[in-house]
């Protein structure tokens, strides 16, 4: 069988900066030299009138692991009356209209790339992730946890994977692991406030709320307003996501921690969001987009991308300038400058 | 492969990012000649270098002494099979 494999720039930016043989390292620096061609090409190429219809369609893995699996419903077609499918189907369709609307983004490549979510993926499988290449979302074991696409934050969390990857690409490990996770955590509660009409002083701030079944000790999977706190649970343990650098935690397992560090940055921007006041993706959520989409690296670290949103908050006013740097200062991550 | 000792499986990343973890001693365990089985047929040498996606799990084995980091998108059937036989059994 052939196979094809797209390793994206991210990796083999990680590749060229850590490998030891060198010869491994100048033949991956030759590929992402090759690679940042074609996407100054491609940018050339869209220069001319860019693709604003941005398809997509669901399908159905069938509780098998082929992807995509089978078409059940594309754009445009009516609802299927499968759960799963008619919910997958209309957080794909809001988060695009948010990106669209709020960040004038064309799908996650913002060149209109079509986008593909399969549903029923694995048997009761507890998760969803984006591949690099398409959303996929689990049924839930129906003991602990329910459907994937239950809540809507978790559609707008693997599409921001996919945004992520096509802006920043930062490296899923360690502080910019933990930085793409909480980008993905950022985007899916702005998509989940903005469709409940919620203001940064009114929402709840949980991810996750309602995938678990009611015999589980919990609210949600994370807090962003209080990290650590979503759940407590005799089977499936205590959240343990931290909220302040004081208490970052060094680990090899989850790629160094990704979705434990991220409770940091997800703080800062509920503090960033609350101190601007009204609506998170309209006030912090287009200062924290314009970070992520401002050229920072692969391996950008939490004082990076602080310093990222404070130069996007500078850009706006000056009160929120103060804001950002404060919040940062929140969950002590160093901030370069103070503002006077 | 391994005769004896410990045989563990660490389950961490995910959504909703949980740590799981179980282990067995060979031998002592009724699980053992189908830990065995699978063991015979895995190569924990061969597989590729972990390159993460976002959200999938990331299993972590300890055979042998040795402790080798994989992720659920490289999973062979037989390690697919041994996580589960660890996990849910």
């Amino acid at each position: 069988m052939t196979h094809c494999q797209i390793i994206p720039p991210y990796l083999l930016e990680k590749i060229a900066a850590e490998h030891s043989d060198p010869q491994i390292v100048e033949r991956v620096r030759a590929t992402l030299r090759i690679d940042q061609g074609m996407r100054e090409r491609r940018m050339t190429a869209v220069a001319a009138p860019q693709s604003t219809d941005t398809d997509f369609a669901v399908y159905d893995a069938e509780n098998g692991t082929d992807l995509p699996g089978t078409l059940k419903r594309k754009e445009g077609d009516p609802e299927t009356g499968d759960q799963e499918t008619d919910e997958a189907y209309a957080g794909v369709q809001e988060v695009l209209a948010m990106y669209s609307e709020v960040y004038g983004r064309t799908s996650f490549d913002d060149n209109g790339a079509d986008v593909l979510a399969t549903v029923h993926f694995d048997n009761a499988y507890d998760n969803a992730f984006w591949n690099g290449e398409q959303l996929v979302f689990g049924d839930g074991d129906g003991t602990y946890f329910q459907r994937f696409t239950n809540p809507v934050d978790i559609i707008g969390h693997e599409f921001t994977h996919a945004v992520t990857q096509y802006t920043a690409g930062l490296t899923y490990q360690g502080q910019s692991g933990a930085l793409n996770e909480s980008m993905s955590d950022v985007f899916g509660i702005s998509l989940k406030q903005k469709l409940a009409g919620q203001s940064a002083a009114e929402a709840d701030w949980l991810i996750g709320e309602g995938i678990f079944t009611a015999q589980v000790q919990g609210v949600a999977l994370r807090s962003m307003k209080d990290p650590g706190t979503a759940y407590d649970d005799p089977n499936l343990g205590k959240d343990p996501q931290v909220g302040s650098m004081d208490d970052y935690v060094d680990t090899t397992e989850d790629n160094g921690g990704v979705h434990t560090n991220s409770g940091i940055p997800n703080k800062a921007f509920y503090l960033a969001a609350t101190a601007i006041g009204g609506n998170s993706w309209d006030g912090a959520g287009k200062i924290w987009y314009a970070a992520l989409t401002s050229g920072i690296g692969a391996d950008t670290d939490f004082a990076s991308f602080a310093a990222a949103t404070v130069q996007a908050a500078a850009d706006v006013s000056t009160e929120a300038e103060q804001a950002v740097t404060e919040a940062w200062q929140g969950v002590k991550v160093p901030v370069g400058s103070t503002v006077g | 492969m391994a005769e004896s000792g410990k045989v563990a499986v660490t389950r961490t990343g995910g959504f909703a990012g949980m740590r799981r973890h179980a282990e067995l001693t060979l031998g002592e365990d009724p699980r053992t000649p189908e830990v065995k089985s699978l063991l015979d047929r895995i190569d924990l040498s061969a597989l590729p270098s972990h390159q993460p996606q976002p959200d999938r799990f990331v299993y972590t084995f300890h055979v042998a002494g040795k402790e080798t980091v994989v992720g659920e998108q490289d999973l062979t059937p037989e390690l697919h099979q041994l996580s589960r036989l660890l996990l849910d059994g």
